[in-house]
């Protein structure tokens, strides 16, 4: 809203006004904040807050790689796709058959997941999403609950509703030298790690390689890229397989991090739409940011939870962590729709709001 | 013979009461997609707060510290038609609430912001105990005129309950015929066609947006206070999330925007969830665990393929207007 009522007055509300002297972006001033909260949380609640913080890098980086990948999806076909989460978890129980009932390494597991969702994501395309074309988005997202519905039931029809668990050798917490904090090498590390390089590679190709560019382009403006001589069917073609694969390998982390059941990605669903949100839509760099920003909240807001718990304000303590999260997510919405990275243009209706705004700004 | 006809009417009522009831839901949430385009990602949480807040105020306060089990409520019981009204109430102001802030952003938004709510929602009647009974469930719910119905007699109270529910229906449908007829209607779905040209032609499309919402989740805490009232007893886990697509299955199915529509797409939906209840006994046994994932399954198949194929659903909207070209 701060940002609408900036354009009152200007004929192109659209466009931020010019501003001079030095500008701090955005999701800098979100990263400076959000270590401003992790330290004052860290005074008042002590070191347990810090860990926190550190678990909520670890599983935010899995919401990175989960968000990333549906923000490119969101930017390219502009509908929220309800069975990213659902995508997630078909990696998961790929690498689970691979990894359990077939006895191989994990990281077979993992390749043969991301083979697998990504011709799921294809074949997702084809048979449906290209069909859909031109019609309203929401026609697309009813679609995807209905696929979000039936690859959960499906998995929970093969593989019974039970919560089942990789074999996965977890090392125990190492501390880290004197600041009383402790790290997991494949709980936080590996997610860490893995979901680092999956960014690195999404930024080179987004910014260096042909297909990368094309994809911008067709993010910006479908027709136009069309019109210019891009393939957009294979370049929507390759987002799927892009947005497949990062989901293959986020399902199989969050496998390891938590376990395996049918409902795994669906309830991880709704962190990564408030990663997205946060982060911008469409912008594949606010995502990532966005990620890490909702796994710390999450993690963060348990503590001021358990304090309400045990101040007696509510019953519920540590199981209110999504809560913290969704307020996040519902705070930038109301007062950034557009995110800390993405542009306004992509907030559809923004004009809607401009206009509104400065029609009352000019009747007052 | 008397026994038949008592088992008749059971099976009746539990076929004829949970499908109306469904209906009733999805007529509130054919107010809100149907007519006026909004996207609400949160069914469950509304119709979810209309069943508590009937409980609450129809029980009265709850308190049986031997087994710590608690649910918060007015001191003394009120009576059932004011319970219902409350619960409208409160579900509609719940829907002001949340939709004041959230309409104002693109569909899709609005579907990310209302899910999360539904499942803000979920965790609190879960997690707050004293106040909402939480899982040990909020209990002995009474059902309306039940003095009339003699003794204790389960077939008689449900066959009862099935009369209450079609009544309540019919004066659903009866007023939301009425309203979307009337100009307030035309304008609900000018703004849903093109909100821009509505918004030019001097309709204050967010005012009309919201009353829609607010009306539309009063209807749902309708359907929840006679979930609650019929069910006797609540618990958090009958109000998922994903509980929510039901309603858009059987308002897409039916024919958006047509409230008869909607109406027939709720039996359909509920005879086809009825039929595959009764096959249950005659599977194997791992077959019949399976029976709940494989009805989603086709649930799900159905959605995918209704947008693709039949959008409009089995009985489409009547036309009052010639779409514009724009419209999708």
């Amino acid at each position: 809203m701060a940002g609408a009522s900036e354009g009152t007055g200007s004929d192109r509300v659209d466009v931020d006004p010019p501003k001079s002297g030095v500008q701090i972006p955005r999701w800098a001033l979100a990263v400076i904040l959000l270590v401003a909260v992790v330290a004052i949380m860290s005074v008042v609640f002590g070191g347990n807050a810090a860990q926190a913080a550190l678990r909520g890098v670890a599983v935010g980086s899995i919401y990175v790689l989960g968000a990333s990948g549906l923000s490119l999806t969101y930017g390219i076909k502009k509908f929220a796709n309800f069975a990213h989460g659902d995508l997630m978890t078909v990696g998961a129980y790929v690498a689970f058959t691979l990894n359990v009932a077939a006895g191989q390494h994990i990281l077979a597991g993992v390749v043969f997941a991301i083979l697998v969702v990504a011709v799921l994501g294809i074949f997702l395309e084809l048979s449906i999403f290209r069909r859909l074309e031109g019609r309203a988005p929401v026609a697309a997202l009813i679609a995807s609950v209905g696929v979000s519905l039936v690859l959960q039931n499906v998995l929970a029809a093969i593989f019974t509703g039970n919560v089942q668990y990789l074999n996965v050798g977890v090392p125990r917490d190492v501390p880290i030298g004197g600041t009383g904090l402790s790290f997991n090498f494949v709980k936080d590390g590996v997610a860490l790690a893995v979901s680092a390089g999956f960014v690195i590679f999404l930024h080179v190709m987004l910014s260096r390689t042909t297909l990368g560019k094309a994809m911008r382009a067709c993010a910006d403006d479908l027709d136009l890229a069309r019109t210019s001589g891009i393939n957009t069917r294979n370049v929507i073609l390759w987002t799927w397989v892009i947005a497949g694969s990062f989901a293959a390998v986020a399902g199989v982390l969050l496998a390891i991090i938590v376990n395996v059941y049918p409902l795994l990605g669906f309830f991880v669903l709704l962190f990564i739409f408030a990663a997205v949100i946060v982060g911008g839509i469409g912008s594949p760099y606010g995502a990532m940011l966005g990620g890490l920003i909702i796994g710390v909240v999450q993690e963060l807001s348990k503590f001021i939870f358990v304090s309400m718990q045990q101040a007696g304000l509510i019953e519920g303590g540590a199981e209110y962590g999504p809560v913290g999260a969704f307020l996040v997510m519902i705070a930038v919405l109301l007062f950034m729709p557009q995110g800390l990275m993405g542009v306004r243009r992509h907030a559809m209706g923004g004009r809607v709001l401009a206009r509104r705004v400065r029609r009352r700004t000019e009747g007052a | 013979m008397a026994d038949v006809f008592q088992s008749m009417i059971l099976q009746l009522a539990g076929f004829l009461v949970p499908a109306t009831i469904l209906a009733i839901l999805a007529l509130g949430l054919n107010l809100q997609w149907g007519h006026t385009g909004l996207f609400n990602a949160g069914v469950a949480a509304f119709v979810g707060v209309g069943a508590y807040t009937f409980g609450m105020f129809a029980t009265g306060k709850y308190s049986n510290p031997g087994v710590s089990w608690y649910h918060w409520g007015p001191d003394r019981p009120i009576d059932m038609i004011a319970a219902a009204l409350v619960a409208m109430a409160v579900a509609g102001i719940f829907g002001l609430l949340v939709a004041a802030p959230a309409l104002r952003l693109r569909a899709d938004y609005l579907a990310i912001a209302t899910l999360a709510l539904a499942e803000i929602v979920r965790l609190v009647l879960k997690n707050e105990r004293r106040f909402t009974g939480g899982d040990q469930s909020l209990a002995f719910i009474p059902r309306p005129f039940e003095a009339f119905v003699p003794g204790n007699i389960g077939w008689a109270s449900d066959g009862l309950f099935i009369f209450i529910v079609a009544g309540v229906a019919l004066g659903v449908v009866v007023v939301l015929e009425y309203v979307t007829r009337a100009p307030w209607g035309r304008d609900l779905r000018a703004i849903r066609e093109d909100e821009e040209a509505a918004i030019a032609l001097g309709k204050d499309a967010f005012r009309l947006k919201l009353t829609a919402f607010a009306i539309g989740c009063a209807i749902m805490g309708l359907a929840g206070a006679l979930l609650a009232s019929f069910n006797r007893v609540l618990v958090p886990d009958l109000f998922v999330p994903a509980s929510t697509f039901t309603a858009y299955v059987v308002v897409i199915l039916g024919g958006s925007g047509n409230n008869r529509g909607v109406v027939l797409g709720a039996y359909l939906f509920y005879v086809f969830g009825w039929s595959t209840q009764q096959v249950r006994g005659y599977l194997p046994p791992d077959w019949s665990l399976r029976l709940d994932f494989i009805n989603q399954i086709v649930v799900g198949v159905l959605l995918i393929l209704v947008i693709l194929f039949r959008p409009e659903g089995v009985l489409p909207e009547k036309k009052y207007v010639p779409r514009s070209p724009r419209a999708e």
